[in-house]
């Protein structure tokens, strides 16, 4: 890693996103330490649930960040919220009527013309027929030529500046900075290989990036030793099997059938072995697959349709998009391999054993020094988490971060006393995503809960960790220091006063207070942050 | 270490207290009598600053935007200033006063333990807020409201 390179990371797709979603909690917990991070979410359908949630959250992640004359904040060292992201969003437009679908972009009517017979020959007529609105649909070799088209499109509208659309000026933007970053910039795309979107674009996106950075400017193109990283992941979820009846309406004609997705998986791996350009593109392509039965999407849902996009497609997140998310940090901080000339496939295994995954710290990011630095990070933040919903009562209406400021205050240090209260709001919600809430007495499960459940075995944390149970959870105050099942990584515990007590003694510590220079942080807001992680690293001693 | 110091002065209390309940005293002894309640007074007040603090330690941090444990270690800080004057006052009441002979003797002594356990109360609260601001970040920080 060197300190001139520039970080951009590119979500495509429902999976893409959720791997983002991962990719934001890691820099929440302070994994991606000093990096301003570019993102972009590029997507065929704006209103897909998934989408919308992870903008919401790395809009609110940028909320917490904001310091005073400086929206989205500055990166910070050894601390939560850390790095500094910048989101910008493009999506391609399907939803005017000229455009639904491909017969329409393509404007082929006419069936005599030279175009018609060439579509014909490589898509069926429901493929060319089917309304694009909702990606896709694991139609890949529709979906690579539209996407290219997309994006190159977008690049001549800002060429020309007619038909400018908002989303295609936050992409413009992006990739005049992936392009100014030169040899610096380190890419890394999220998405899956057996779905659609994603796996449509991957391997066209270096290219089609290239050649919209050419249009936008004669003078400019993406440097050949830029350096692109990319997940291989294939099939891990599934979803209900679309019926004949969905299947009748033309707009639906073509719906992604999640039987084929081993089948997409395998076809994909082939092309991606094979084929010379992609090979030469990327750098790294990291190998992240679910050996056990897949996570069923339609599962609890109500309604016998299958679910092909919008608002309705939020599903829960999964441990392998967490794998993928820690991918990125792979690429982004590990430098080895990065001047081969051609790609470097990876991969690394855990245990299993009789159908149970078991996955500690050092499954993650690797083991030794950067197992530990998980341990820390990982477990400082659900402690964060546990502190704030579960001790302040931040998961039942409470505003549990406030917590942290009024004992502070009457510990009689008075230093955050002009953090606002939107501020707190702000990071209680944000916890409220990473960790869980209750509505009505029903547990609600959030990022963090919903990847312990895909895992049957142990999922780096003891148990206790991950309880549901209203009652037990009211009783964490002698729990919170046991978050590991290693005893050498719990707190201090006090007879009958459990690990709490010690906990706040270090929090009004002199010790945990910020250090300004080393942490590099200078606003309230940011010092407040590093003062709570200190006197959690404190505790935990990791 | 707190349990052994505790124990010291409840020993040297009780014992005192025993000598004191075993002899008349008259107007010769007055005098020594006097500097053996304010140094006792000294003692009750020493004994109920460590209760103070103790029973604050004992006291576990809460969670929550409004937790009640200050106000707790506030409540036990002021119920002990009430209760320590008072209870050297009863002490001297029931097992000093008996023992003091009637007439100048009592004359003399009657006006120390009102004096002492006055002393007692505005002693045990300054000290209490001395200590609150030495510690003002522990638990016994909590014995005076903190600045808004």
């Amino acid at each position: 890693m060197a300190n001139s390179d520039k970080y951009f990371v590119i979500a495509i797709g429902g999976t893409g996103m959720r791997c983002l979603e991962a990719f934001t909690h890691m820099s929440a917990m302070g994994m991606f330490d000093s990096k301003e991070i570019d993102i972009l979410t590029l997507d065929t359908d704006q209103t897909n649930g998934n989408k919308q949630r992870v903008e919401e959250l790395i809009g609110l992640y940028n909320r917490i960040k904001t310091t005073p004359g400086k929206v989205g904040g500055t990166p910070n060292s050894d601390t939560f919220f850390s790095a500094k992201l910048n989101l910008y969003r493009f999506w391609t437009d399907y939803n005017n009527a000229a455009r639904t679908r491909f017969k329409n972009i393509t404007k082929l009517n006419s069936s005599d013309s030279d175009n018609k017979l060439l579509s014909d020959l490589f898509l069926e007529e429901s493929v060319q027929d089917f309304n694009l609105a909702h990606g896709y649909r694991a139609q890949t070799h529709l979906g690579s030529y539209l996407m290219y088209h997309a994006i190159v499109e977008a690049a001549r509208n800002l060429q020309t500046g007619k038909n400018k659309k908002a989303e295609e000026e936050e992409f413009g933007v992006f990739f005049n900075k992936l392009a100014s970053a030169g040899a610096d910039a380190k890419v890394f795309i999220f998405g899956s290989i057996f779905g659609g979107t994603g796996a449509s674009s991957i391997p066209v996106l270096p290219k089609a990036l290239n050649d919209a950075i050419k249009i936008r400017d004669n003078n400019m193109s993406l440097h050949n030793d830029a350096k692109f990283g990319a997940t291989l992941l294939t099939e891990y979820f599934s979803f209900k099997k679309p019926d004949a009846a969905q299947r009748a309406n033309k707009d639906n004609g073509v719906i992604a059938d999640s039987s084929f997705f081993t089948l997409n998986s395998q076809a994909a791996l082939q092309f991606y072995q094979g084929d010379p350009t992609v090979q030469k593109t990327y750098k790294k392509m990291y190998h992240i697959g679910w050996p056990i039965e897949s996570e069923d999407f339609s599962k609890n849902k109500k309604g016998t349709k299958t679910i092909t996009g919008g608002g309705d497609q939020k599903n829960p997140c999964h441990i392998t998009e967490f794998l993928c998310a820690c991918a990125a940090y792979d690429f982004f901080n590990n430098d080895k391999g990065m001047d081969a000339e051609k790609a470097e496939y990876l991969y690394k295994s855990v245990r299993y054993k009789n159908g149970v995954l078991d996955f500690n710290f050092n499954d993650f990011i690797g083991d030794g020094d950067n197992g530990k630095l998980f341990a820390r990070k990982f477990g400082a933040f659900v402690s964060f988490m546990h502190l704030a919903q579960t001790i302040n009562n931040g998961a039942r209406g409470d505003n549990g971060v406030q917590g942290f400021l009024n004992r502070l205050e009457g510990q009689n240090i008075s230093d955050y006393t002009s953090i606002e209260e939107q501020y707190t709001q702000d990071l209680n919600k944000y916890l409220n995503f990473f960790g869980y809430t209750f509505d009505n007495n029903q547990f609600v499960p959030g990022w963090l809960y919903q990847i312990q459940s895909t895992v049957s075995g142990k999922f780096v944390l003891d148990e206790k960790a991950f309880t549901q149970n209203a009652r037990e959870l009211e009783k964490f105050e002698s729990d919170i220091g046991k978050l590991f099942s290693e005893k050498e990584y719990h707190w201090e515990s006090r007879f009958l006063k459990g690990s709490y007590d010690p906990f706040v003694d270090k929090l009004v510590d002199t010790d945990t207070k910020p250090k300004v220079e080393e942490q590099k942080v200078s606003a309230t807001t940011e010092k407040f942050l590093a003062h709570v992680y200190n006197a959690i690293k404190k505790s935990q001693n990791i | 270490m707190k349990k052994s110091t505790i124990l010291m002065s409840l020993l040297t209390f009780f014992s005192i207290t025993n000598l004191v309940a075993q002899t008349k005293i008259n107007v010769r002894d007055i005098p020594g009598l006097i500097t053996q309640t304010y140094i006792i007074a000294i003692i009750f007040l020493l004994a109920f600053i460590l209760i103070a603090v103790i029973i604050s330690n004992m006291i576990k941090f809460q969670g929550g935007t409004n937790p009640k444990d200050p106000g707790k270690r506030r409540l036990w800080f002021w119920i002990l200033a009430v209760v320590a004057p008072i209870s050297f006052y009863l002490y001297n009441l029931l097992l000093v006063i008996p023992n003091v002979k009637t007439g100048p003797a009592l004359n003399k002594f009657s006006m120390h333990p009102p004096i002492a356990s006055g002393i007692i109360l505005v002693a045990y609260i300054l000290v209490g807020f001395a200590l609150a601001k030495m510690f003002s970040r522990g638990k016994i920080g909590n014995w005076f409201p903190s600045k808004k």
